[in-house]
């Protein structure tokens, strides 16, 4: 499929070695390295509602589970509840002869049709209404498990610790008058107390045998099954404390919470993107996305004619940069992938490619008569550009090398790039041509 | 929870407790009933399956990949947690691969920078469930059935017996059934295509039952499967085409549990058995007396009762043979063994989920838990098949023995 950036036309190193496509990618800028969604650390912003984009406070998040107060989803189909009015008339407070109207709310599905009604739930008077939340039926047994296992779990730290209190501590505390807290801070130090037994859990989980647990008699069988009245595997898996077998015992549950993500670099630990608290807001608070800051190379026209090993093509480049600062970039040849700085420095036959920004709309280009070597420095004027849109003809080049060496370029540039340029190569070509972008 | 706890509750920051099973994930946090999700073990690709399971990795270092986006995604859009700041409790089976807990270890470590974790095995956190210590466990996995017996705590090792008895087989079986048994379309090759595993699966945790012993008996005898007996039912397939399938499409399948007639020719019951006549003699009866069955593939109806009917039907005093080994002839049938049943809590496909929060609520993940200096140092976990670490020092942390 074809996509604005080209996903699959440049693709760029990161840090830890993987390929991605710029717009998936980040920008240290004070490591000044670029950094995938791998090699930042992914950090929990802010929670909120994805139905009414309230923002919610962390604490209030945790203490309610992660679920929006006020939004239901539909049991059935997982959609977004509505909440709907009736009208009914009762007899009014004051006047018992006299009917009066009273709104009530129910819930329904606007796309499965299910309502609050076939869960047997009443209609509620108010619309932030007292519906029913799933409990699971053994909660408290499962609070007493806790409290006893905790019990258990303290005792055995406690016998982990010192278990002899020293005789110089109870002189010391002996003298300052303190020799009765020390049994308060040594807890198991007396024997008493190390050997007490174990108190006896309050449930357990009982055994029944087979005149509890009986086989399905043949009532069970007599009567047809109605498929559609029983719950699939999905609707039991979101209502876990109780696994209802038949759908009138659904309920509908609260919406998840949604959360925005802030990242930070994993070597500098300063953050690398940080949304804005308002939910309903795409902007951010710090952007260091590599598509605004560091320069996007994009193949500007299809190949022309398929690549031939042994053959020359043409390939039309756009190199754009989004910075305020002139860039510099170098071609380098295959061979060689410089993954730190050091390995620039001894590099060979690599293209050099500088953009003058001092020169204006002049399409002059000087043209080296004698290539000899792919290392020749080409100087492009270029006109400054307007978001990247300014084209202008470039000459065409062509090196020479031993024709089994494949000729691929890698682009390495520094912070300073200006405008937009149009580069037209004809490159002898070996192998499928990659350009690779590397930031010193 | 009491609302004097909830001033404490804001403040503390549960650990997370982890289950990657098979076919499905549970994961939530330490101190609730329930899990908060229970997600497919799946990673979503581009490619035309669309999705990929955990299960299925090439070698470790695709299986790091899958394992980071996995848990990306499960503290992304379900825990809603920043992975740094909880501790971590994974409940794993006894049986995982050393190269699955080394990568998930490496995952939680390096990648997520978890500071603990808790690694405890499913055996011990299921029996925890139940707050007692001793109990036969039954596993129903998707691949396989697992009977584990658990004495005071310790697990016998030795006495553990598996077979190929779970969701995998069972709906194998199911759909080979359906196809026979279609009675509105008989197109083998049409009901092939639309009877697809995921239909397979809905149509045996929605319909499929383990019946009683005596329509059991019957089902052997096909002269006896009338369409009144086994009353038919109808599966929707969309909103307009219906299959229609025969009555015994729905008891049929779980008799692979009860009689199978490979050439290992295992049943539950006999496993049970075996298992039993491999523990120590003392500890057969407690055992006998705490079955507990865990695992999703055996919430379906009627599964209880059967088992310890065919149970005590097989250890009842009576000169008939009903199982081929005379060994387990002579041990157990003279009808000196009582069988039960926990009834526990939570449903079985949270029984391990929730061993793993009783754990993780108390002291026990700062004295028993792995940290992150312990791995980077030794570059392992604990392993109990791993002999280096058969030793622990004095404050109970585990230790590398030299050589």
């Amino acid at each position: 499929m074809a996509h604005v950036q080209q996903l699959e036309g440049a693709k760029y190193i990161c840090c830890c070695g993987s390929l991605k496509p710029i717009c998936s990618i980040y920008f240290c800028r004070h490591c000044l390295r670029l950094r995938c969604p791998y090699c930042v650390s992914h950090e929990v912003d802010s929670h909120y509602c994805g139905n009414c984009s309230e923002n919610m406070p962390s604490a209030e998040a945790k203490q309610k589970k992660n679920r929006c107060g006020t939004c239901y989803d539909c049991p059935s189909c997982r959609q977004t509840l509505t909440i709907r009015a009736t009208t009914i008339q009762i007899p009014s407070e004051a006047d018992p002869a006299k009917l009066a109207v009273q709104k009530l709310y129910y819930l329904a599905c606007g796309f499965c049709r299910w309502t609050s009604r076939d869960a047997g739930l009443p209609d509620s008077p108010s619309t932030s209404g007292t519906w029913q939340e799933p409990e699971s039926p053994f909660s408290k047994e499962i609070v007493h498990m806790h409290d006893y296992l905790r019990v258990l779990a303290l005792r055995e730290k406690n016998s982990k610790e010192k278990k002899f209190v020293h005789k110089s501590k109870y002189l010391a505390a002996g003298r300052h008058g303190l020799a009765h807290l020390l049994p308060k801070r040594y807890p198991i130090s007396t024997p008493d107390e190390m050997y007490k037994p174990i108190p006896p859990p309050e449930y357990v989980a009982p055994t029944k045998g087979d005149d509890e647990f009986q086989e399905l008699s043949d009532k069970f069988f007599e009567e047809e099954i109605n498929v559609p009245k029983v719950t699939s595997l999905e609707q039991r898996l979101h209502q876990l404390e109780t696994q209802p077998h038949e759908t009138s015992a659904l309920l509908p549950t609260h919406k998840q919470l949604l959360i925005k993500r802030s990242l930070r670099c994993r070597v500098c630990e300063r953050n690398i993107s940080k949304p804005e608290y308002s939910p309903v807001s795409v902007k951010f608070k710090i952007q260091l996305n590599a598509f605004y800051h560091v320069v996007q190379v994009r193949m500007a026209a299809p190949l022309s004619q398929p690549l031939n090993p042994g053959g020359t093509a043409t390939i039309l480049l756009k190199l754009s940069n989004p910075t305020q600062f002139p860039t510099s970039i170098k071609f380098l040849p295959f061979a060689f992938v410089p993954l730190s700085k050091d390995d620039l420095s001894s590099q060979m036959g690599a293209l050099d490619v500088k953009v003058d920004p001092a020169r204006e709309s002049s399409t002059d280009v000087s043209l080296p008569s004698n290539i000899s070597s792919p290392s020749t420095s080409i100087t492009i004027i270029a006109s400054p550009s307007h978001g990247g849109r300014s084209a202008l003809p470039i000459f065409p080049w062509t090196p020479k090398g031993p024709p089994s060496d494949p000729r691929t370029y890698f682009l390495k540039h520094g912070v300073h790039s200006i405008g937009s340029i149009i580069l037209m190569l004809k490159i002898s070509v070996n192998l499928i041509i990659w350009l690779f972008c590397y930031l010193m | 929870m009491p609302i004097y706890e909830g001033i404490g509750i804001i403040n503390e920051k549960y650990p997370v407790v982890l289950e990657i099973g098979r076919y499905l994930t549970k994961a939530g946090f330490a101190g609730e009933s329930s899990p908060r999700c229970v997600i497919p073990s799946k990673i979503k690709t581009k490619d035309a399956a669309g999705s990929r399971r955990l299960s299925d990795f090439k070698d470790s270092a695709d299986l790091y990949q899958m394992l980071v986006e996995f848990l990306h995604h499960l503290y992304c859009k379900y825990l809603l947690v920043t992975p740094k700041d909880r501790k971590v409790v994974v409940v794993e089976s006894l049986f995982a691969t050393t190269i699955w807990r080394q990568t998930l270890a490496k995952v939680l470590y390096l990648h997520y920078e978890v500071l603990t974790v808790l690694w405890i095995p499913s055996p011990i956190a299921s029996v925890s469930s139940t707050n007692q210590d001793t109990a036969l466990i039954v596993d129903f996995g998707s691949e396989e059935v697992q009977i584990i017996p658990v004495f005071k705590g310790v697990t016998i090792l030795c006495g553990v017996v598996c077979h190929e008895l779970g969701a995998d087989t069972f709906d194998k079986e199911l759909k080979s059934i359906l196809m026979d048994n279609c009675l509105n379309n008989s197109n083998k090759e049409e009901l092939d295509r639309c009877l697809t595993p995921a239909k397979v699966e809905d149509i045996r945790v929605r319909c499929c039952v383990v019946t009683s012993s005596s329509r059991a008996a019957q089902i052997q005898r096909p002269e006896d499967i009338t369409l009144t007996k086994f009353k038919p039912f109808l599966y929707e397939l969309d909103g307009q085409n219906f299959l229609q399938f025969h009555g015994i499409a729905r008891e049929k399948p779980s008799e692979v549990w009860f009689k199978n007639d490979d050439r290992d020719g295992i049943s539950i019951p006999l496993m049970i058995l075996q298992v039993l006549s491999i523990c120590p003699v003392d500890t057969r009866k407690p055992l006998a007396a705490n079955i507990l069955i865990t695992g999703g593939t055996g919430m379906l109806p009627g599964l209880r009762g059967r088992l310890l009917k065919e149970l005590k039907t097989l250890t009842a005093n009576s000169a008939d043979t009903l199982m081929n080994d005379p060994v387990l002839q002579e041990r157990f049938a003279n009808g000196n063994y009582e069988f039960k049943m926990y009834d526990p809590p939570v449903k079985p496909n949270c029984m391990a989920w929730l061993g793993g929060t009783l754990y993780g609520a108390t002291e026990a993940l700062g004295l028993r838990g792995i940290n992150k200096e312990f791995f980077l140092k030794h570059g392992l976990i604990p392993d109990w098949c791993d002999l280096q670490f058969d030793m622990v020092n004095a404050n109970g942390s585990p230790v590398i023995s030299r050589g």
